[in-house]
């Protein structure tokens, strides 16, 4: 069931900028869907929309088929996690938490229940009396999810929650903010510009950039078969080659090199991709499929791998990810792409 | 050579400081004097000046009477300040900057001149009692304080905060008391305090605005001051500083404890 659906939904501030074009997408009851996208691709605006807090300049927003374009912010019944967590400065812990249940005129035995509940599942009952103030940042922002799935919202919104806090606690927030969703059965929409964040946490990601939609898909499918250009870029691919001609549904030609696929394609492919790390160095000299020549021109450390960049007859410089530490600059290699690791781009 | 240039820098810092204060401490000095004249140096030591400011009615009901027109002024400053402060600092108003303006010009034109059109239109023109004159006077006088203090805080107050608390289901209107308000309480009661003292202490509107039926202390002090010459007015004065000094320490613990929680606030934000 579709729980919230965006359609055709289009955003010019008063500048007359477009920040958001024609955006499409549900969310379904219980899921956890992921906006991903650079800085300034209007996921913001997107989510400010859906909250009430700005007007769209077009299109509209729905839940459970119903148009919400006239409900005002504080009737949407939704909650919303910030960045910067917007704790109410003057109030506990307790206080915050108990907020909104107090503007929906809940008794005070009912609200004191239904909070301590809240508090015990996001470990923060001993906090309870604290003032924000007195928190850290992991802990403001857990005090924030309490507040925010106290009221059993219609939709979670969670901007960027997690980007200011270190890397363990991001780790481990974000394990809890998918427990409780899936526990409590909330339908959430969670924005991020961390890809393995976005893919960690939901059932769904949504690609966004510059104010559209390049790919909505599971994380698995964004991640092996990114269906643009855009995409394939954020997550990872970093080896593009243009095609000259389509030979036949699983052969490319870019440039003088055919390049073969292991499946064949249905739409034409403007491009051929691949990630560093699936492109391996080959030891034979023997002519195969999707072999080609090189020099290594460049190599870095990366950590978990050597980063090579090797210039190649036919297909410019490719970079190849390699654990091991063997070649050295100016040495001549043999690459090969292989053939299931190559992915069409249709634009 | 710096030792030298820190040290004509203090000898200069020292120096203001003596012409700032020499006149205070003269006139706390001659108000214990007990000659009938103020003379310095004193001689003798009375608190009879003191006493004798009890015996003086223009003084007790002067005091009285700014009193009462310094709360009620600063009262009225904060309630209708504070809403369009807060309107103003939010997004969403055509023209702030026209506005801001506006509320700000009592402080480009000169008090006498409000003090004397405040009289010219509303006493003489259209025959208003002098009471309410005054204290649109003296409330003119505090706007511009409301405003500026408050716009300074209110642009410090993250509005996700409120956005948090419509999201919550507080409407505007409730946000505004529930949210808003008591976060900036203590700039409220720092502001009352400023605009207090101002209007409390104000002679060039107060001068055109009061008259035989309507004695204020600022007036009154000029007044006694025209037939006597002793230490009495000495010892208003200094009574007058004291409570001053005591409302400016007031004032700048409420700022020092907002600005404390401030600072609190956007280190949990960070
Ligand atoms: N009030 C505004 N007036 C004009 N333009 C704005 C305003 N707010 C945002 N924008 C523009 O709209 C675009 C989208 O902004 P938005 O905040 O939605 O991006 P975002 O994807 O959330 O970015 P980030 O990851 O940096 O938070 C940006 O180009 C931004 O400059
Ligand atoms: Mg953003």
């Amino acid at each position: 069931m579709q729980a919230m659906q965006v359609k055709h939904l289009s955003m010019s501030y008063e500048d007359g900028k477009k920040v958001l074009t024609d955006i499409n997408f549900s969310v379904n009851a219980g899921e956890l869907v992921s906006i991903l996208g650079p800085s300034g691709c209007g996921k913001t605006t997107t989510l400010r929309i859906i909250a009430g807090l700005q007007r769209q300049t077009s299109g509209n927003v729905a839940i459970d088929e119903q148009s919400i374009d006239s409900v005002p912010v504080f009737k949407r019944n939704m909650s919303m996690v910030f960045q910067n967590y917007a704790l109410f400065p003057h109030l506990s812990v307790f206080e915050n938490v108990a907020f909104g249940l107090k503007q929906r005129g809940i008794g005070k035995t009912a609200i004191r229940k239904r909070v301590a509940e809240i508090l015990s599942l996001t470990e923060l009952t001993d906090l309870a009396n604290h003032r924000p103030h007195a928190l850290s940042g992991g802990q403001q922002q857990r005090v924030s999810l309490a507040r925010a799935l106290v009221v059993n919202p219609t939709l979670l919104l969670l901007d960027e929650p997690l980007s200011n806090l270190d890397r363990a606690l991001r780790l481990s927030l974000r394990e809890e903010i998918r427990r409780l969703q899936q526990k409590l059965g909330i339908t959430a929409l969670f924005v991020t510009h961390d890809q393995e964040e976005s893919f960690a946490i939901s059932d769904r990601v949504i690609v966004m950039n510059g104010g559209h939609i390049e790919q909505i898909a599971s994380a698995q499918t964004v991640y092996a078969h990114p269906a643009t250009t855009f995409v394939a870029k954020f997550i990872g691919f970093e080896n593009f080659f243009n095609v000259t001609r389509q030979v036949n549904s699983d052969e490319y030609l870019s440039g003088e090199m055919h390049l073969y696929m292991a499946e064949k394609t249905t739409k034409p492919a403007v491009r051929l991709c691949i990630r560093p790390e699936n492109i391996r160095f080959d030891t034979s000299m023997n002519t195969q499929q999707n072999s080609l020549n090189g020099i290594i021109c460049d190599k870095t450390y990366l950590g978990r791998a050597y980063r090579y960049v090797v210039a190649t007859d036919h297909l410019g410089q490719i970079k190849v990810d390699s654990e091991g530490a063997t070649h050295q600059l100016g040495d001549a290699v043999r690459l090969t792409l292989p053939s299931d690791k190559l992915i069409a781009l249709a634009e | 050579m710096r030792q030298k240039k820190h040290w004509l820098l203090t000898l200069y810092g020292y120096l203001m400081l003596l012409l700032l204060l020499l006149p205070l401490v003269l006139v706390v000095v001659t108000s214990f004097g007990s000659q009938a004249a103020i003379t310095f140096p004193i001689k003798g030591f009375t608190l009879k000046w003191y006493a004798n400011i009890l015996s003086q009615p223009d003084f007790v009901t002067g005091f009285k009477t700014s009193f009462a027109v310094a709360v009620t002024a600063s009262f009225l400053a904060i309630v209708i300040g504070t809403p369009a402060v807060y309107a103003l600092t939010r997004r969403g108003i055509h023209h702030a900057n026209w506005f801001q303006t506006v509320f700000l010009s009592p402080t480009l034109i000169p008090e006498i001149v409000i003090g004397f059109a405040l009289f010219q239109s509303l006493v003489i023109g259209i025959k208003l009692p002098l009471m309410p004159v005054l204290i649109t006077g003296h409330f003119l006088l505090s706007v511009p304080y409301v405003i500026r203090m408050l716009t300074a805080r209110l642009l410090l107050f993250d509005q996700t905060i409120e956005e948090a608390s419509w999201l919550s289901g507080a409407s505007k209107i409730k946000t505004f008391f529930r949210v808003v308000i008591p976060n900036i309480s203590g700039t409220l009661l720092a502001i009352f305090i400023m605009c207090f003292i101002n209007s409390f202490n104000n002679i060039p509107i107060t001068l055109f605005l009061n008259g035989p039926s309507l004695t204020m202390l600022p007036t009154a002090i000029l007044n006694y001051l025209q037939n006597n010459y002793d230490p009495t007015v000495s010892a208003v004065s200094v009574i007058l500083m004291l409570l001053t000094g005591l409302m400016m320490w007031l004032m700048e613990r409420m700022n020092g404890l907002t600005h404390v929680n401030e600072h609190l606030n956007q280190k949990g934000q960070k």
